[in-house]
């Protein structure tokens, strides 16, 4: 096992680390407040190669390995949490599964534009979809439905909460048809795409929005996949899903330890700096601790990965990092907090952003990620 | 004996609190939250409730009903709205000062008018830029001249800065180092040289103005200093004792509304694999939860009652304090963690108590001066044992 970065990759990252520093990090806060980020910014990002991180380099992309991809997301989110979540989409909810399942009819249309970070692509479906399966779906996709032709579908219904929708252009939608579940990719200018921002407790910036289908059209050429196919892809995407999710875990925990040792040493109380006091540097060991541990799991999940292990290993390492990554931050970030007191509760600091992004990045998925890991040691020990 | 079990008394202020909470604070709760500001109309609602002076004595325009009653109705009008229960919290404390060691001139000039909303609310002002958990730190300084005193210096952190009617400040009066030479003053809210600041920006509690506040040449009359002169640090010290009880039952009344919202949610849909209801995961959760702020519940209650009996509590209220505040926080994200990506939407409610409940382990004394309050206790009863 090895989480090296090659000499390149280093340098890559490097770039992203003075990118954010300069760029992202200032502005995070008002960018959080505005509950918007600057238009240019995601294709700025996507000159980078930070919005096709796993793509070939000779099919535009940075070609970068999953350990590598890792180390690049967590740099984003030290910075702008929510603005890390949207490259994750991007990367591993939207364009991995178009990459995989765009037919040919569309593809040279299609491709080049998600993958140079021109247009933004991520799947509009409920996280449920894991646990419950087809169950889980709320759209339907029926055939013939429309104007003339017998070879559309039409899908209705709606997707609630989807992380990045309302800046998207490109939504993969997961819908229930008569072959069983299926995706294609809409176009969110199309008619019946409605979408409905949604103020959250974190990722602000990151245009969460319930998506309502209304008699969208779809063709067969927008199809990803094969019918039926869908929760099987989607499937596939999940250790890299996993993966890139810890690694934000990681970053946002990194940004605030940053943050609070440095605050630390500044803020003087009882005629010396808080960082001489045992119940601060408990905190910031404790984090630092942590925050070695849930990069260890990420980059060790990553690398299974990269190096093609067995579909269970891979996946069980990604959910273990992912379980552990998220409340480590919750964690950290609530820590960084303290550490600042009042300071800290005030939006003139960062850390009670990173704190509401880590503990919206936590979600349920100390659950979901359990309930993962059950069901493989399940399988494991079965009979 | 500590009787857990409110009297019919207690339970009756409670009961008013709670249809004041559900009826005029909720339904404005998340619009506060939204578009910030300082609920003026609703606090003067609660006043005339008598929710602004719940252990103040009677003849001085309060409810008496005592420590438990007032813990009992802060907890409910938390589940509600903690923004505006903090400024509940903040003017019952400034009231029971001033009618506890203010003289008879000073009790019935300000108390009464402080329990009807006469004055809007009071005010807190004892923390500075560089004097936070140290206010042995502090530099604001109250120099006596031929007609009272001046006060000089700034303060952070004042709860309803915006709009309070009575400041109680503290001032150094001598050179004398720390915490010694500190003293109490009363300054009117429309005294000339107070001047507000303008609101911060916070992670919650947005329906509650936290400012700044500087003393310009701020002249005030002898009558303005409250207890013995270079005596104020005292003064602070038993406040925040009873402030403490006072952000404990609020931290309580928060953990509990999210609770109540995620086994609400709970009940109502699916989780991965089953009904949320159905599964452990939820259950295990909500079950700590339930049982984290039973304890709070009691551990509150307990230093309520050591108040109202009118014996050392101290050590009781900061480990009310400092359980109830950390476990709310943690029940706040059990309560999220239930309800998933619904948890975060601003819509469902959870995610402004987990927003309000955090400031609730940093302001009357942080976490971390909770322990140092209690590990003091503990080491000098080791030690005389």
């Amino acid at each position: 096992m090895d989480f090296e970065l090659s000499d390149e990759e280093s340098l890559l990252r490097d770039t992203v680390r003075g990118l954010c520093d300069q760029q992202v990090r200032p502005h995070a806060q008002a960018w959080d407040g505005a509950r918007a980020l600057p238009p240019e910014l995601l294709p700025e990002l996507g000159q980078m190669g930070l919005l096709a991180l796993e793509v070939p380099e000779d099919e535009g992309g940075a070609g970068l390995s999953a350990v590598a991809a890792s180390a690049l997301v967590e740099e984003v989110a030290a910075a702008d949490g929510a603005l890390a979540e949207l490259v994750v989409a991007h990367n591993y909810r939207g364009l991995a599964r178009v990459r995989a399942g765009l037919s040919e009819a569309i593809r040279a249309a299609e491709l080049p534009g998600l993958v140079a970070g021109e247009r933004f692509v991520t799947a509009a479906e409920p996280a449920a979809i894991r646990s419950q399966g087809a169950e889980a779906l709320r759209v339907t996709a029926a055939s013939g439905e429309g104007e003339g032709e017998g070879e559309g579908w039409g899908l209705n219904g709606r997707v609630e909460h989807a992380l990045g929708a309302a800046l998207a252009d490109r939504l993969v939608v997961l819908a229930r048809s008569d072959a069983g579940p299926t995706a294609w990719l809409v176009d969110t200018a199309a008619a019946g795409v409605e979408r409905t921002p949604v103020r959250t407790l974190g990722a602000r910036a990151a245009g969460t929005a319930h998506v309502v289908l209304s008699g969208v059209r779809v063709t067969e050429a927008q199809r990803l996949g094969r019918p039926g196919s869908a929760l099987d892809d989607a499937a596939a995407g999940w250790p890299g899903i996993d993966v890139a999710s810890a690694a934000v875990a990681c970053g946002l925990a990194r940004g605030a330890l940053e943050v609070a040792a440095a605050y630390a040493q500044e803020r003087e109380q009882f005629g010396r700096p808080i960082a001489r006091f045992q119940a601060i540097q408990w905190k910031l060991a404790d984090m630092g601790t942590e925050l070695d541990a849930a990069r260890l799991l990420t980059r060790r999940a990553a690398w299974a990965r990269d190096a093609g292990r067995p579909a269970a290993e891979t996946a069980g390492a990604a959910a273990r990092a992912r379980l552990f990554a998220a409340s480590m931050a919750t964690r950290a970030c609530s820590e960084a907090l303290q550490i600042h007191g009042g300071y800290g509760y005030t939006r003139e600091y960062p850390v009670e952003r990173s704190l509401r992004d880590a503990r919206h990045h936590e979600g349920s998925h100390g659950a979901r990620m359990r309930l993962r890991l059950a069901e493989a040691i399940a399988a494991r020990f079965a009979g | 004996m500590f009787d857990v079990s409110p009297n019919d008394a207690q339970r009756a202020v409670a009961q008013a609190a709670r249809r004041f909470a559900t009826e005029v604070l909720e339904p404005s709760a998340a619009r506060l939250d939204r578009e910030g500001g300082f609920p003026r109309d609703v606090l003067l609602a609660a006043a005339k409730a008598g929710l602004c002076g719940v252990n103040v004595p009677a003849e001085l325009g309060g409810q008496e009903a005592g420590v438990v009653a007032y813990s009992l109705a802060i907890t409910e009008t938390a589940r509600a709205c903690a923004a505006t229960t903090v400024a509940l919290c903040v003017t019952n404390m400034v009231s029971e000062v001033v009618a506890h060691f203010g003289n008879a001139d000073q009790r019935t000039h300000w108390v009464p008018r402080l329990c009807s909303g006469e004055l809007s609310v009071g005010a807190f002002a004892l923390s500075e830029a560089g004097a936070g958990s140290d206010p042995g730190g502090m530099r604001t300084t109250a120099t006596r001249t031929d007609e009272g005193w001046v006060i000089e210096g700034s303060k952070l952190w004042i709860t309803s800065g915006t709009d309070a009617g009575l400041f109680v400040v503290w001032a150094r009066t001598s050179d004398a180092p720390g915490t010694r030479g500190i003293s109490t003053f009363l300054v009117g809210g429309d005294t000339p040289g107070l001047v507000r600041g303008k609101p911060e920006h916070k992670m919650g509690l947005n329906g509650s103005t936290t400012t700044a506040i500087d003393f310009e040449g701020c002249e005030v009359g002898p009558e303005a200093l409250l207890g013995e002169e270079g005596r104020g640090f005292p003064v602070a010290m038993m406040a925040l004792d009873g402030g403490r009880v006072g952000i404990a039952s609020q931290a309580l009344g928060i953990g509990l509304r999210a609770t109540e919202l995620a086994i609400d949610y709970a009940r109502e849909h699916e989780g991965p694999g089953a009904p949320l209801r159905g599964e452990q995961w939820a259950q295990w959760g909500l079950a700590d939860s339930a049982t984290e702020l039973d304890a709070a519940r009691l551990l509150t209650l307990r230093a309520a009652w050591l108040k109202e009996q009118g014996t050392p509590f101290s050590r009781e209220a900061s480990i009310a304090k400092v359980f109830s505040t950390e476990r709310a926080f943690r029940a706040c994200g059990r309560a999220l963690e239930v309800m998933g990506a619904a948890g975060s939407d601003e819509a469902a409610g959870v995610e402004r108590r987990f927003r309000d409940v955090r400031v609730s382990m940093i302001y009357e004394g942080t976490s971390e001066v909770q322990r140092i309050v209690i590990s003091r206790d503990i080491l000098r009863r080791f030690a005389s044992a």
